[in-house]
């Protein structure tokens, strides 16, 4: 994500267009433990805690580590932090703190903390790291909020503990499968919604987890192809639909290799790679052609 | 009952009656991405094997200690990370170690992946819960590993298939929306398997 960009701009990119939870699949199964809106209130406030609180050190004394001694003190951060929320918890409510104390376990690892810090949190200004993890969180919680309020009133008819819709409940809506369901239409809707008045990010929600390199100072592979890959999606094209190709990288974000791990299957790709491959091999020729002529 | 009859059991057990991906949705959101990268698959679920069981033996072990048996459940959640992150840099400094080459960079990204995810780091918890002993958190964590190796699997195979209809799947829905609903659609076929009733 390119700096001074708007606040609103990066809510467009980063918390709708390639969503973390319908469009990236990260922290699926924390979603999944949603099961009321008083549980994912919980969850989204311990997320945002720890989010914060990792991807503001990691932007501040992580940037020149080693990869894997980030991602050991991302889950170190992470669980301090959950068990800081946990004994919270227990003293403001101890029955919810025994049935969420698993799930706030899991956030201490949650992908898209990891993503965040390894992609932008230490290679950009605080600043500019502050704002992306904000829209993020925003994502996160926005559809963990939904898809936990629609379970509750699915299930039980009530919304926060409070029956809105008497001697009403459907119990498959109990069950942690149903959210794989309820993320299915939402990220259908989310998709229709982007087709039909974010044109400029169709590409985004089609697609891909772009690479990043770890250090901003680290260059990238020769044979590494562009985040834009410079293909070219219409809105309508079917190529654009595929399956989003998480390449190597969850929760250790970066691979060298681009070109290694860049999916197969997705027809735009094998012809950006032979249009970097061959504007390289023009750009050889006319450099050769310049200098010899001088 | 043996105690190996009684590893072989949890193990069959945790790998098709409760499998905790696809009943638990624990590791599901790296099940989902892995399952599109068929290099890594094999190693990644070898990887994440091995530390699911060696987690849950050593947590399972350390608790052995009346001491830390004696900790709320909140206490020991730092005692599960710090085993899981001690060894998951012993085997990166291992691996460093051995092949003294940068070009191991992508295997050590596998082994933090396969390490540090939401199904690894919740074992040793589920494995107390249950009260397993040594050799029966081992065979847990055994049989989480297959579990998650059998959900990719599926997966893989859903993924295939959605690639392959592409054309008869509407517009909206191509991409992850059928990649989730298919994963739903097959947790519910596992949740069946239990026997647990979805429409009371």
């Amino acid at each position: 994500m390119p700096e001074n960009k708007s606040f609103w701009e990066r809510l467009q990119h980063s918390a709708i267009a390639r969503n973390p939870i319908l469009i990236q699949m990260l922290s699926v199964c924390t979603v999944m433990a949603a099961g009321t809106l008083k549980v994912a209130l919980l969850l989204s406030v311990a997320f945002c805690a720890m989010f914060f609180v990792t991807q503001t050190l990691a932007n501040l004394f992580m940037t020149r580590w080693k990869r894997y001694f980030r991602a050991a003190a991302y889950a170190a951060v992470g669980t301090l932090c959950a068990l800081g929320i946990m004994l919270i918890t227990e003293k403001i409510d101890p029955e919810l703190a025994v049935n969420t104390g698993v799930y706030i376990t899991m956030l201490a690892v949650s992908g898209i903390t990891v993503l965040h810090c390894e992609k932008t949190a230490i290679n950009v200004s605080f600043r500019e790291s502050l704002q992306e993890s904000v829209v993020r969180a925003l994502g996160y919680c926005f559809v963990m909020v939904l898809v936990g309020s629609l379970r509750e009133l699915l299930s039980f008819g009530a919304l926060y503990g409070h029956v809105i819709l008497p001697d009403f409940g459907i119990a498959f809506f109990a069950h942690p499968a149903s959210t794989l369901l309820m993320l299915g239409f939402l990220a259908a809707l989310l998709r229709i919604f982007v087709h039909r008045y974010g044109q400029q990010y169709v590409q985004e929600v089609a697609l891909k987890i772009s690479e990043t390199p770890v250090l901003a100072a680290q260059p990238e592979p020769a044979d590494a192809i562009p985040e834009d890959n410079g293909a070219t999606v219409l809105p309508d094209d079917e190529d654009a639909d595929e399956i989003p190709r998480p390449v190597d990288y969850m929760p250790l974000a970066v691979d060298e290799d681009a070109t290694a791990s860049q999916p197969d299957e997705i027809t735009a790709q094998p012809a950006a790679l032979e249009e970097t491959q061959q504007s390289f091999e023009e750009l050889m020729a006319e450099l050769r052609q310049r200098y010899l002529d001088e | 009952m043996s105690a190996i009859t009684e590893m072989i059991f949890i193990a069959l057990y945790t790998v098709f009656i409760q499998n905790l991906v696809f009943t638990g949705g624990f590791g599901m959101g790296e099940a989902l991405r892995i399952a599109t990268k068929p290099r890594r698959f094999l190693i990644f679920a070898g990887l994440l094997t091995g530390f699911s069981a060696l987690d849950t033996l050593v947590c399972a072990a350390l608790y052995t200690i009346p001491a830390l048996d004696a900790l709320p459940t909140a206490y020991q959640l730092p005692i599960n990370a710090c085993v899981l992150l001690v060894l998951f840099l012993l085997v990166v400094l291992t691996v460093t170690i051995i092949t003294k080459r940068r070009p191991m960079d992508k295997f050590l990204s596998t082994i933090g992946m396969a390490a540090l995810n939401t199904l690894v780091f919740i074992l040793p918890f589920l494995g107390r819960r249950s009260a397993f002993g040594l050799g029966g958190a081992l065979a847990f964590g055994f049989g989480a590993g297959v579990a998650f190796l059998l959900a990719l699997a599926v997966l893989r195979l859903g993924v295939n298939r959605i690639m392959e209809s592409k054309a008869e799947i509407p517009h909206a829905f191509r991409g992850t929306p059928a990649l989730f609903i298919y994963s739903a659609l097959f947790s519910l076929a596992m949740v069946g398997l239990v026997g647990e009733t979805l429409f009371a």
